[in-house]
């Protein structure tokens, strides 16, 4: 699902974020990607995203190369890839409902096609009674929950969060990761980059770890999953 | 997956026919759902913050209503220009010599030139009679001992342009009859003059203003963009084309546009209203009549039009510019 092959990234100052990675995450897998900060976790998503774009290397997402994209195809990529961040970037000015419908409107779902997945997206993550309340209203955890909605609400294939619960209390946070598994059992593929140490350890999951741009583990952590 | 592919090996030709036709229709409806969703959102919005943009809106009608009202002054001018040259005329002062039947002979031939409306012979007296009458000197021309005033033809001719004028003028001058020829076009003169410089400071205050709306457009865009930097980007991360991103701006442009031109229009039209009084007097006092030509509805809708595709344009370029460098950059 998602493949890098001998992928660099140096900014144009000359940092190398990303330093010849290879890696490969399968389709209905659910992998994290660890690091300090500075190790190349953002620049990896960033890659994934194509908001950045590699120095040198292959990155294949959902089996489009990424290289070559031209501008005008990477919205409609885009569509297919969930994203969720730390600071959940909602529209303070618009209600849960509107954040939520945000990807499905730019898609130009019908009305009512609209109005019943945002709901489901709300539902899934325990807010749908929350809908008409502008996100000030909310804790943060709800925030949260209310951006994971809008990234899973058009059902894409790939899930992307960037420390989501960088900024919750491990109770919140948990539910936050459990949220994200359910997702990944009904078949998204899912990458978190967290740097939540704890918490990692006692999901079954692979983690990726990077340091200073490289790839340093791997781990599939096997043992535990069947354990 | 699997079936899919094999149907697609099985057709591929029909399936890709398919394809493009349902891709289409759904742009198309994509495309006005979204339109349909800007348009209630753009009018609610204006209807939540009427302030905010009333400002905009008005410089863009001051700017537009200055060279509406500086066209609709040409315009009059030229009317005005009209009504004078309805009586501009040669008067042709005949040789002392000549009879007054030759003088009416050549009257009578001048008048079937082509190029000739109306000529009429007046003799030393008749021309006498009329000048005393119009100048009020009754009793200082009865002192006079003898007439000084030559026999006159005057000729109105059919042309009523300048340079038609004089070449008929110097024409029938250069007649052996005639001792000397006088135009009475220089009023028409001047009112052309004072025209053209109307109509190039038309030109000249259109094109500063024009730039001015689009100037004011582009930084009222470029503030908004700014404003709503955060959203651009999340947009953008979802899944919006440029297109998709760009759209509400314009139908800000729009707004800015339809109200500022039909705010333009208001103003052009109030200003005439108030002149018109004061107009109507001065004509009075000149015992002519002048009706003040205003604006007409093709006019005003041209204004307007004018005004909504200036605006639109100049968010489009803006705006285009603006969104391509907000990147998102969220992580």
């Amino acid at each position: 699902m998602i493949i890098l092959d001998q992928t660099s990234k140096r900014y144009a100052g000359g940092h190398e974020a990303l330093r010849s990675i290879s890696m490969q995450v399968e389709k209905g897998e659910m992998v994290f990607l660890t690091g300090h900060s500075g190790a190349g976790k953002s620049t990896m998503l960033k890659l994934i995203t194509r908001i950045e774009v590699p120095t040198s290397g292959q990155i294949r997402v959902n089996g489009q190369l990424l290289n070559r994209m031209s501008k005008s195809q990477v919205p409609f990529y885009r569509r297919d890839i969930g994203m969720v961040f730390q600071n959940h970037q909602l529209l303070m000015d618009r209600t849960v409902f509107d954040n939520v419908a945000l990807p499905l409107r730019v898609a130009g779902a019908q009305p009512a096609d609209m109005q019943r997945r945002v709901r489901a997206a709300l539902d899934k993550v325990g807010l749908l009674q929350r809908e008409k309340y502008y996100p000030q209203m909310l804790s943060g955890g709800e925030q949260q929950r209310v951006g994971i909605a809008r990234a899973v609400v058009n059902r894409p294939a790939i899930l992307l969060a960037d420390e989501p619960t960088g900024n919750l209390d491990p109770v919140l946070s948990r539910e936050v990761m459990n949220l994200f598994a359910e997702f990944n059992r009904v078949g998204t593929t899912v990458m978190i980059a967290s740097h939540d140490l704890g918490l990692i350890a006692r999901m079954p999951y692979r983690v990726l770890t990077l340091r200073e741009g490289n790839l340093v583990k791997s781990s599939a952590l096997e043992g535990i999953r069947n354990g | 997956m699997a079936e899919t592919q094999n149907q697609a090996r099985r057709r591929p030709a029909n399936r890709m026919k398919k394809r493009g036709t349902r891709r289409t229709e759904l742009h198309s409806r994509t495309w006005l759902l979204h339109h349909r969703h800007l348009l209630r959102e753009s009018v609610g919005d204006i209807i939540r913050h009427p302030f905010a943009s009333a400002l905009t809106w008005l410089v863009i009608a001051v700017a537009l209503a200055l060279p509406a009202l500086l066209y609709v002054t040409q315009k009059n001018l030229e009317q005005l220009a009209g009504q004078w040259q309805e009586g501009a005329q040669v008067s042709l002062y005949l040789e002392d010599r000549l009879s007054a039947e030759a003088g009416s002979r050549l009257a009578e031939d001048l008048v079937r030139r082509p190029e000739v409306r109306d000529a009429w012979y007046l003799s030393r007296d008749d021309a006498m009679q009329e000048f005393s009458a119009w100048m009020d000197l009754g009793p200082v021309m009865e002192s006079l001992d003898n007439n000084p005033l030559p026999a006159t033809i005057v000729v109105i001719p059919v042309s009523q342009t300048r340079t038609d004028i004089e070449i008929l003028g110097e024409l029938l001058g250069n007649l052996p009859e005639v001792a000397d020829m006088q135009m009475d076009i220089e009023w028409v003169q001047r009112l052309e003059s004072i025209s053209e410089v109307l109509n190039r400071a038309l030109f000249a205050v259109s094109g500063v203003l024009g730039l001015t709306v689009v100037l004011v457009i582009g930084n009222t865009m470029r503030m908004a963009t700014e404003a709503r930097r955060d959203e651009i980007m999340v947009v953008k991360l979802v899944g919006a084309t440029q297109s998709f991103v760009r759209r509400p701006f314009l139908y800000m442009g729009f707004w800015y546009g339809l109200f500022g031109g039909v705010v333009a229009c208001g103003l052009t039209w109030g200003s005439l209203a108030l002149l018109s009084g004061p107009v109507d007097t001065l004509a009075a006092s000149y015992g002519t009549t002048l009706r003040l030509r205003s604006l007409t509805a093709p006019e005003a809708l041209g204004l307007i039009g004018a005004a909504v595709v200036l605006s639109i344009t100049s968010a489009w370029l803006t705006v285009s510019r603006r969104i391509a460098s907000i990147e998102p950059n969220p992580i």
